[in-house]
């Protein structure tokens, strides 16, 4: 059974939203602040946590950082409605995806189930890949360029796996978004362009200034061969 | 320049013209009176005393006194004093001083003041003349050969003081106008400001240094303005403060209802019941997302009116940004068989933040959309306008239209038009769509198009 954590201040709603998961097959846990998260964090193991954005203490951006320092779990985003800004920081803080507040649960459980999905190796797609230094290892979820290891986040990995697949061609954002992250763009959404200039930072530190990874005007993005 | 500085300016312009002229004349004449006096006798008031003196002397003791006296004062430092008879000879048989003779004597004696010169009949049975000769002894050129020449007007009408009148007067006139009519041009301009919605401006800073009743003036505009502005800031962070505050109980109901649901798939008892309880869920469901969508327009519109958060513009391409909508709308459309037809414009681009922008548009669109009559087509045009280096979008639909004096009503929040069966009004969707266009130098505007429906135009500067 998958654990997921939820990190949010608003406590009636986190623990019905608590009741709400387990009832759908996960185990939660939760936590109230960015602080009490993280200590939650370190005394177990967790495969997704769920993050609200605006928190007494620590803030939800601020507890991220912190998540990320350690780990490259799934992390979604629980963001005020309109706040395009928060979501832009998230995500290039190393959220893999957010869901705006108030939204149903059903819609919150099929996130975190799309997620969880991408997270885990898929038997489907066991062959590594190699293009020149670059390594894809599916079922371990790992990247190397020239033999060392990159760390990406989750939907990062997903996002990099769909283009490297398809490398020498043009893949569409919308493509992206189905594949990477389970769902469909929605309007104005800038959440591929944020992980996608994401990944192709950390892979051109790691080539050595080399671009890999071309964005197409109107069309996508392409994994250059 | 302004009228009321040409009115301060020509008053006081003519004022002190007027001013200066009638001193000048004033001054003028009576100068030229002494002038032509001093000319051919000393007329100041010492010569007066001895002219006194001497018709004293001659009244009372007689021409042998005079004479006597005459001789007294010549040893004297004194200017001479002439006792002239009507011969023309000098009692002393001094030379005349130059320009007396029986003639102007005779002249002088009417003109002249007469204690400067005076005519005495004398024992001797002569008539004698007394004045003293005058200080600069060079002729007045009004007595030629004894003959009085004409009166130069030159000299009644004063040239130099008018001339000078005439330019100190521009200076000082303009000055003063200058003076009061700067600060009132100011506070024009701070009032026109304000009244266009820009409530930053504040006169204070420019009339700094002036201490008077405009400068007050102007304190209390500032203040005025500061308090609206205030008061208007406080409206728009109390609508967002409360759409915020609705979030969180939408938030916990939307997973109550969850539950509700998740649990009722669940249990197997009274199928009918829970059918029927199912259907209550649902709308519930359906009328919490419909409250939320509308808590995050009014934050949206409530964040847009406030200014808070700066828009972060980029280049964008119009075309792309229109295409991807008219795709959407024509999918929305499809329930009641409604196209959007839009003829696509290359090269156009305008800097703006895209997603508010598109949504901006979209707003739009989907009103026409939803207005338009079905079966019908909404046409999208873009024309550029290269002269004022905009763009103008139209957006026009096949619907009912909306009533003449309302056309600019509907882009108020919440606005029901009164044509409007509908039981939705346009909501906040035109009102957010006004405040973004505005927002990036734009305008919006909606006309009845006759034969046809409303047409909502944008216009937005160009960029290259």
């Amino acid at each position: 059974m998958d654990k997921i954590l939820l990190i949010d201040d608003d406590v009636e709603l986190v623990e019905m939203l608590k009741e709400y998961i387990d009832l759908e097959g996960f185990s939660a846990s939760t936590a109230h602040d960015g602080e009490a998260g993280l200590q939650v964090l370190q005394a177990d193991t967790y495969d997704l946590v769920v993050l609200d954005v605006m928190m007494p203490k620590l803030n939800g951006i601020d507890t991220l950082r912190r998540i990320r320092q350690n780990s490259n779990m799934p992390v979604i985003m629980l963001t005020a409605k309109g706040d395009d800004a928060d979501r832009i920081v998230g995500l290039e803080m190393g959220a893999d995806d957010y869901v705006p507040k108030p939204c149903t649960p059903r819609e919150l459980v099929a996130r975190i189930r799309a997620i969880l999905r991408r997270a885990k190796p898929q038997a489907s797609h066991a062959k590594t890949i190699t293009l020149n230094e670059l390594t894809l290892m599916p079922e371990q979820r790992r990247v190397e360029w020239a033999g060392e290891p990159l760390v990406l986040t989750s939907t990062e990995f997903n996002l990099l796996e769909v283009l490297v697949e398809r490398a020498g061609n043009v893949v569409s954002k919308q493509m992206l978004s189905e594949l990477a992250l389970g769902r469909p763009m929605a309007k104005f959404d800038r959440n591929i362009d944020v992980h996608m200039s994401s990944v192709r930072q950390k892979l051109t530190a790691a080539a050595g200034g080399k671009q890999l990874i071309q964005t197409v005007y109107r069309l996508g993005y392409q994994y250059l061969k | 320049m302004g009228r009321l500085y040409w009115k301060f300016f020509l008053f006081f312009f003519f004022a002190q013209l007027t001013a200066v002229l009638v001193v000048s004349l004033a001054i003028g004449v009576v100068n030229d009176k002494r002038e032509r006096e001093r000319r051919l006798i000393d007329s100041a008031p010492g010569a007066k005393t001895m002219v006194l003196a001497a018709a004293g002397t001659l009244q009372i003791s007689g021409i042998t006194s005079l004479k006597s006296l005459l001789d007294i004062w010549l040893t004297e430092p004194l200017p001479q004093l002439y006792a002239v008879n009507e011969e023309g000879v000098d009692l002393l048989n001094r030379d005349l001083p130059k320009g007396i003779n029986k003639e102007s004597l005779a002249a002088l004696t009417i003109d002249t003041d007469n204690r400067a010169i005076q005519q005495i009949h004398a024992d001797d049975g002569h008539d004698y003349w007394l004045f003293v000769e005058p200080r600069n002894k060079r002729p007045a050129p009004t007595y030629f050969n004894g003959v009085r020449i004409q009166q130069n007007f030159k000299y009644l009408f004063p040239a130099m003081p008018l001339i000078v009148g005439i330019f100190v007067s521009l200076i000082f006139a303009a000055m003063l106008a200058w003076y009061f009519s700067k600060p009132i041009k100011q506070l024009r301009l701070a009032f026109e400001s304000a009244a266009s919605g820009n409530l930053d401006a504040r006169v204070g800073t420019v009339m700094q240094g002036r201490r008077d009743e405009l400068a007050d003036l102007g304190s209390a505009f500032d203040v005025m303005v500061s308090r609206v502005s205030q008061l208007i800031q406080s409206q728009t962070h109390l609508m967002h403060q409360v759409s915020h505050e609705l979030r969180s109980p939408l938030a916990r109901l939307q997973i109550a209802i969850g539950l509700i649901k998740q649990q009722s798939t669940q249990a197997d008892a009274a199928h009918q019941v829970n059918e029927k309880i199912s259907t209550s869920l649902n709308r519930i469901e359906t009328e919490s997302v419909r409250m939320d969508h509308l808590v995050g327009e009014l934050l949206t519109l409530s964040r847009l009116e406030s200014g808070v958060t700066a828009l972060q513009k980029e280049r964008v391409d119009l075309n792309e940004l229109l295409q991807e909508l008219v795709e959407d709308a024509n999918f929305e459309g499809m329930t009641n068989n409604v196209k959007v037809e839009y003829a696509p414009i290359a090269n156009v681009f305008v800097e703006a933040q895209a997603d508010l922008l598109q949504r901006a548009i979209d707003n739009i669109i989907r009103n026409a959309v939803k207005y338009t009559s079905a079966n019908t087509t909404v046409m999208l045009t873009t024309i550029v306008n290269q002269i004022s280096k905009s763009v103008v979008l139209t957006v026009k639909d096949s619907g009912s239209g909306v009533t003449e004096n309302e056309l600019e009503s509907i882009f108020k929040p919440f606005y029901r038009a009164s044509t409007n069966e509908a039981a939705h009004g346009y909501g906040l969707g035109l009102a957010i769509a006004k405040q973004i266009i505005e927002s990036h130098a734009g305008v919006v505007r909606a006309v009845n198009v006759p034969n046809s429906g409303l047409q909502v135009t944008i216009i937005l500067p160009m960029i290259e």
